[in-house]
């Protein structure tokens, strides 16, 4: 288990979390979402040990050791790497700080990575990829993905995402990922965290958040529910509702499941309108 | 790692080994036209030392240069080693570097081992290398290691002088108390500020983890300063007395 215990963490005086507490079982894959600026990524980065609490402790599993930062595999949006070295010189420091004698190269022989090239010279999904496989040599436990698969194509992305899976199926790997779009990814996703303000405002199982938030068509807002967001058309308006609790007095109204990408595009709408 | 570093160190040498071309280029300009009647030997000892000293200042300056011009910092503390490793593995190559050129200048110079010397080049790397961290541009780094070796030149003898008016010592003229106040004065502050983001460095703009530097350094280089400002004339004025 993964446990956040009364952290606290700032840029300077603008305070990021106070007192924000999370737990995320050995095993889980979760996202990670809220309106641009939330805290995110720094979230993701606190975990992964490059940013540090100003109070408060991040417990990690027992098996990931005394170094936790040898079992973590962390892709920032930054996508921060050496970049005046080559693909080789890179892949030879990561090799040297990690012990390892070499990497399976596998996914970098899928691109059109060449070793000599200057990861300054690889485009965004490259970089990625370079990455990913740097990462995935170390068998990590804990993998910290932040908002990189929109800028990459769709190849890369398909590769990018076989690997995650086959890596979850492998080693039931825990995974962190911070996203705005998530038709690639939603059949992994366990549980969904929204993040507003600094604190967790929805931390639900998916399938629970599925059938707990939905789209009223309706000509008026339902009574008795709380609206998220809504949209308006000439012919009809759409509300999004959470928590939804089926209303049999309701009349002329068609109720909608959701995707994942439409029920987090509510949350966040309804803040926007906030 | 310290592979990476060593890499980097001879990369930094080898831009200021450039100035060597300063050497052939003097010695024909005398030839051909100024006719001073320099010797190469002279030429190449001047310049050799130049750029011993601007290696010392520039290998210090640029310790976390690949992570600034790569934005590979959040790599870097990604990575599971020690931020005192890091440093380690980061001043090691680059010290043994400096020794080297100063073994060579002081061979080829016929000094022997010019022990001051090397304390000066440890000096300018130290202080540049506890710049590093706070000052984004390479040569304004630099300029800053100057300057601060500029104040550590005119604090020795007027911390030589302090000490002597409060009858620490019997002799004006005993410099190495000057030059330890000074290099204490100057440098500790520095160095104690570095060695405290280093210890707490993270992956967020550099200029909200400088704190250190605006409670230790700034407040003791004003201090020297102003022993500068109130003592370094009555220095002037002893030393024109006792000659």
């Amino acid at each position: 288990m993964l446990s956040i215990r009364d952290m606290h963490f700032s840029y300077g005086k603008r305070s990021v979390y106070s007192d924000f507490n999370l737990d995320i079982p050995a095993g889980q894959i979760c996202l990670l979402t809220g309106i641009n600026g939330v805290g995110k990524s720094t979230l993701l980065r606190l975990i992964a040990g490059v940013l540090r609490p100003k109070k408060g402790t991040i417990v990690y599993p027992e098996t990931m050791g005394d170094e936790p930062r040898r079992k973590i595999g962390f892709i920032s949006d930054q996508l921060s790497l050496y970049e005046s070295l080559t693909v080789n010189q890179a892949i030879r420091f990561h090799c040297d700080v990690f012990g390892l004698d070499r990497i399976d190269d596998r996914l970098i022989r899928h691109t059109k990575i060449e070793g000599g090239q200057r990861v300054k010279e690889l485009s965004t999904g490259q970089r990625t990829i370079l990455h990913l496989n740097m990462i995935l040599s170390l068998d990590p436990e804990l993998l910290l993905i932040d908002e990189v698969i929109h800028s990459i194509d769709a190849y890369l992305r398909r590769i990018f995402l076989e690997e995650l899976i086959a890596l979850i199926a492998r080693k039931r790997v825990t995974v962190l990922m911070a996203n705005l779009n998530f038709h690639d990814i939603e059949a992994l996703i366990e549980r969904v965290i929204l993040l507003k303000s600094g604190t967790i405002a929805v931390d639900e199982p998916i399938e629970t958040l599925k059938e707990k938030v939905k789209k009223i068509i309706a000509p008026a807002p339902p009574a008795g529910l709380t609206i998220l967001s809504q949209r308006a058309f000439p012919d009809r308006s759409e509300f999004y509702v959470y928590p939804y609790v089926e209303n049999t007095s309701l009349r002329d109204i068609e109720v909608v499941d959701l995707n994942l990408t439409e029920i987090v595009a509510a949350f966040i709408g309804g803040e926007y309108a906030a | 790692m310290l592979r990476k570093e060593f890499r980097d160190a001879l990369r930094r040498l080898a831009e200021c080994l450039v100035l060597l071309v300063a050497v052939p280029l003097g010695y024909f300009w005398d030839r051909a036209l100024v006719h001073f009647g320099w010797r190469f030997a002279d030429i190449w000892s001047a310049v050799f030392a130049v750029t011993v000293f601007l290696f010392a200042a520039y290998a210090g300056a640029s310790l976390f240069l690949a992570e600034k011009k790569d934005r590979a910092l959040e790599y870097l503390l990604s990575l599971p080693v020690s931020r005192s490793k890091i440093v380690l593995a980061k001043i090691g190559p680059r010290l043994a570097i400096l020794a080297g050129l100063w073994g060579v200048f002081s061979v080829l110079g016929g000094r022997a081992w010019d022990w001051s010397l090397l304390v000066l080049l440890l000096f300018l790397f130290f202080v540049a290398a506890s710049l590093s961290i706070a000052i984004d541009s390479v040569v304004i780094g630099v300029l800053g290691v100057f300057l601060l070796f500029a104040t550590f030149s005119l604090s020795s003898p007027t911390l030589t002088f302090i000490a002597w008016k409060l009858g620490l010592i019997s002799s004006i003229s005993s410099v190495w108390i000057g030059w330890t106040a000074a290099g204490v004065l100057i440098l500790g502050p520095f160095a104690a500020a570095f060695l405290l983001v280093i210890r707490n460095l993270q992956a967020m703009p550099l200029r909200l983890q400088m704190r250190p530097y605006y409670r230790l350094a700034l407040p003791s280089f004003l201090v020297v300063i102003f022993l500068i400002l109130k003592f370094f004339g009555d220095y002037l004025a002893a030393m024109k007395r006792m000659n």
